[in-house]
């Protein structure tokens, strides 16, 4: 049997809730490329950040050359030989190449200056590994996205790692680009590399690496030599075998389209969107992670501004510039980063639930502070918010609870369309529950939902129709009622 | 929903309604040993020196409350002082006109403020530092350093003159601006949308609250605040001085803290600035009843600051805000 680089037993990890990973073995042997998949929220990036020393397991055991080790941070990770390459370039642009590659591994003299010199020297022998021809005194934001992740490797390198972990390295490169990203995998692994690679592209998978090993749910489903593997193997075990399909009654809708969005671009994360939604419909959009879902919703709501575009409500054009335009239209918008970009944390529920419609309730000298008491306890009771008060501040209440302000926050302006992106992120499973029966609720009292989701499970309970996105393009739209959760992923990749 | 009773505790008063305490104790302990605080005399004076830089420093909130910060008030208030007095003096111009006008152009000159910040998406610390330098840099050039004297007397008034022979009228300005401004702070939607896009920009937006305007619109009003003090000071001195104003912006950021307001935005009231900004003046009036040498003055009001904000984050970390 090969020399095992690296064994990871049983690796055991809970998040507040959750339980992230249960019992992950992985072994990887020396020189191999190992290819890591599943779908958002499978643990991968959570079994690496365990090794690599950000999150700490609750159990299990990690074996580097046959050696127990220990690992608590990752200055740890990178003295033992273990590097990764993580899917956001974390560069300081405004410093020379060969700054960033040893940062944090400065070469210093007998004085403890840093020694330039040697820096640069140290730095194009780095850059010959992987053939890169950059001048290290260049400064790093005047480079290519390519060249910079090329940089990121570097550092790396110069570590002297010998496990690399390739967190979703390709999400941003062209296709050419990827190829040589590819070839220079390849290339590590004949100079004596061992490399985990974690992607959501199939045919990259398949072509580069020796094995794969597919995650679920926290748990490592299956794992095969690449040989025996083919794309519907990989879609059919990413999604489970299990499908999930709740009964749902079949609505009948009418055919008026109340929203339109036609030929949707910006640049670099979306080009020609179109599609109908209308009245009354939950229309659903999934994809994973950075295919440009959020990014559209944002758009169209006029938080971003869009390269390209039309918008009809009602048949009817209209200009949408800047969020308070399309709440004008009747638009309203449930954000994914609650505590980021929902709430106003200091500010009390009633305020967070009345911000959007103060003019409302201001009779030109003064808020009327009674009003806005009354309508927040409507809301209070009508969609089951659980607060001590309509004047407890909103961080003080859970997940669930502050979205449900933030629905409410549309409800009480009576919006017509309402935008949701993760509704129920983070979101514990009651409260989930909760929400999905409001949604149909609302839907039942007229409103038009637009949903982005990446728990396809969720889409396809919600959603009467699903539109599914790749790298920023429309792969399908399908009904929900025919589809299956593997749908979903096998529209999307293939 | 099944209520914790918690125990009550002195922490869990505002900030503003601690240093209340503190300050009304101050008083008591003075008074007791220097009866000579609370002569009349005393009190008009102090509550008149308080005036100036706590008007700045309900400016000051508002900008602090957005998560902004101004440093050109010092400035503002100069070049009002100066440019009201120049039109008084130089032009004969009625001193009220040219009061009026000279507010206008301070509250355009705040609007300039904003509109660098968030149409040119400036940090607000170095746009009002460099804007602040123009303004101070106007003063010179007006006056060439020397003061414009004989401002009329139906405008030293304004500084000298007491309502009731009691209460001056700059601490009446002082009263009647924080009951305007805490009233737009906490009854308007203006007033709200400042400590929504203070306590969360994005939010803010994606809430449909004109972000840009609101704080336009607060730097405006900021300025206007600094100028009615510059105008004020220089109504009470009789001539304008070209260095008026010049040591308020950290007096007026401190009344602020002292008060409760946070540098990060989103918390903070008017009435903390009242408070903080008197009690401020009473350490100093203190200082000098108790003929402590004035060179403490300063170390004991940082010190007072550094307490203020540590009980402040004392409280924070209790209530597990952090």
């Amino acid at each position: 049997m090969e020399k095992l680089l690296l064994e990871m037993r049983g690796i055991t990890k809970v998040f507040p809730g959750v339980k992230a990973l249960k019992d992950v073995n992985l072994a990887v042997p020396q020189g191999e490329i190992r290819g890591l998949i599943g779908e958002n929220g499978a643990g991968k990036s959570t079994l690496m950040n365990v090794l690599m020393g950000i999150y700490k397991a609750e159990q299990g055991e990690l074996f580097l050359d046959g050696e127990k080790i220990e690992i608590s941070s990752p200055a740890e990770a990178i003295a033992k030989g273990i590097g990764m390459v993580p899917q956001e370039l974390n560069l300081n642009p405004y410093v020379s190449v060969a700054e960033n590659i040893f940062l944090g591994n400065e070469i210093k003299n007998k004085f403890g200056m840093i020694n330039w010199e040697k820096t640069k020297k140290e730095a194009v022998k780095v850059m010959n590994i992987i053939g890169l021809n950059i001048d290290p005194s260049d400064i790093v934001y005047r480079l290519s996205t390519a060249q910079q992740q090329l940089i990121q490797l570097s550092r790396v390198l110069a570590t002297g790692a010998k496990l690399l972990i390739f967190d979703e390295p390709t999400a941003s490169l062209t296709t050419q680009e990827t190829e040589v990203l590819l070839k220079l995998m390849k290339k590590l692994q004949v100079q004596g590399k061992t490399i985990v690679f974690i992607t959501h592209h199939l045919e990259e998978l398949l072509a580069v690496t020796d094995r794969i090993t597919i995650m679920r749910d926290g748990q490592v489903v299956y794992e095969d030599d690449t040989v025996n593997m083919n794309e519907s193997l990989l879609i059919e075990h990413m999604a489970g075998k299990k499908v999930v399909k709740t009964e749902r009654a079949i609505r009948e809708l009418k055919p008026d389209i109340l929203l339109k969005i036609e030929n949707f671009s910006r640049e670099k994360e979306f080009s020609e969107v179109s599609f109908e939604v209308r009245k009354g419909e939950i229309f659903g959009i999934g994809g994973l992670v950075g295919s440009g879902r959020t990014e559209l919703i944002s758009a169209i709501f006029g938080i971003t501004k869009k390269s390209t575009g039309q918008i009809y409500i009602d048949g009817k054009e209209v200009e949408i510039k800047n969020p308070t335009q399309a709440i004008s239209l009747g638009m309203g918008f449930v954000p994914e980063e609650r505590r980021n970009h929902g709430i106003f944390p200091m500010l009390s529920v009633r305020e967070n639930m009345v911000i959007s419609s103060l003019n409302e309730i201001f009779n030109g000298l003064f808020l009327k502070k009674e009003k806005a008491r009354s309508v927040t306890n409507s809301y209070i009771e009508k969609i089951r918010i659980k607060t001590p008060s309509t004047e407890t501040q909103i961080k003080s209440l859970s997940g669930g609870n502050q979205q449900k302000v933030i629905l409410a926050r549309w409800l009480a302006r009576e919006s017509k369309i309402l935008f949701l992106d993760e509704p129920t992120r983070g979101i514990d499973v009651n409260a989930k529950s909760e929400i999905y029966s409001l949604i149909h609720q609302l839907t039942k009292e007229g409103m038009t939902v637009i949903i982005v989701s990446s728990e396809h499970e969720e889409l396809l309970l919600l959603a009467d129709r699903i539109m599914v996105m790749h790298e920023g393009r429309v792969k399908g739209i399908e009904d929900a009622a025919k589809m299956k959760q593997q749908d979903i992923l096998e529209i999307a990749l293939k | 929903m099944e209520k914790v009773r918690k125990k009550w505790s002195l922490l869990d008063m505002p900030t503003e309604g601690m240093i209340f305490i503190v300050l009304i104790v101050m008083c008591v302990v003075l008074a007791l040993i220097k009866p000579a605080f609370i002569s009349q005399y005393n009190l008009s004076t102090l509550i008149r020196t308080i005036s100036w830089t706590t008007i700045v420093a309900f400016g000051q909130t508002l900008v602090l409350l957005t998560g902004g910060i101004d440093l050109s008030v010092a400035g503002v208030a100069g070049m009002s002082g100066v440019i009201s007095a120049y039109l008084m003096v130089n032009t004969g111009m009625n001193p009220f006109v040219a009061i009026v006008l000279v507010l206008v152009l301070a509250l355009g000159c705040g609007c300039l403020n904003g509109i660098l910040i968030t149409k040119l998406n400036m940090v607000p610390f170095i746009v009002t530092l460099a804007t602040g330098s123009v303004f101070t840099g106007v003063i010179y050039v007006i006056t060439k350093g020397s003061p414009i004297l004989g401002i009329p007397q139906s405008a030293v008034k304004l500084g000298q003159g007491m309502l009731f022979h009691v209460i001056p009228y700059p601490a009446l300005f002082m009263i009647l601006s924080c009951i305007v401004l805490a009233y737009i702070a906490g009854y308007t939607p203006f007033g709200r949308y400042i400590y929504a896009v203070g306590g969360n920009p994005k939010a803010a937006r994606i809430a449909g609250i004109k972000s840009g305007k609101v704080i336009i619109l607060t730097y405006g009003i900021c300025a206007f605040m600094a100028s009615i003090a510059g105008i004020l000071i220089t109504c009470r001195l009789g001539t304008a001085q070209p260095s008026v104003g010049s040591d308020w912006v950290m007096p007026s950021v401190t009344a602020a803290c002292i008060g409760g307001t946070s540098l990060a935005g989103g918390k903070g009231k008017i009435i903390g600035a009242l408070v903080g900004g008197i009690f401020m003046g009473v350490i100093s009036n203190a200082i000098t009843i108790l003929a402590v040498s004035t060179y403490w003055e300063k170390v004991i009001t940082g010190i007072v600051i550094l307490v203020a904000i540590a009980i402040d984050r004392f409280k924070a970390l209790r209530n597990n805000e952090i």
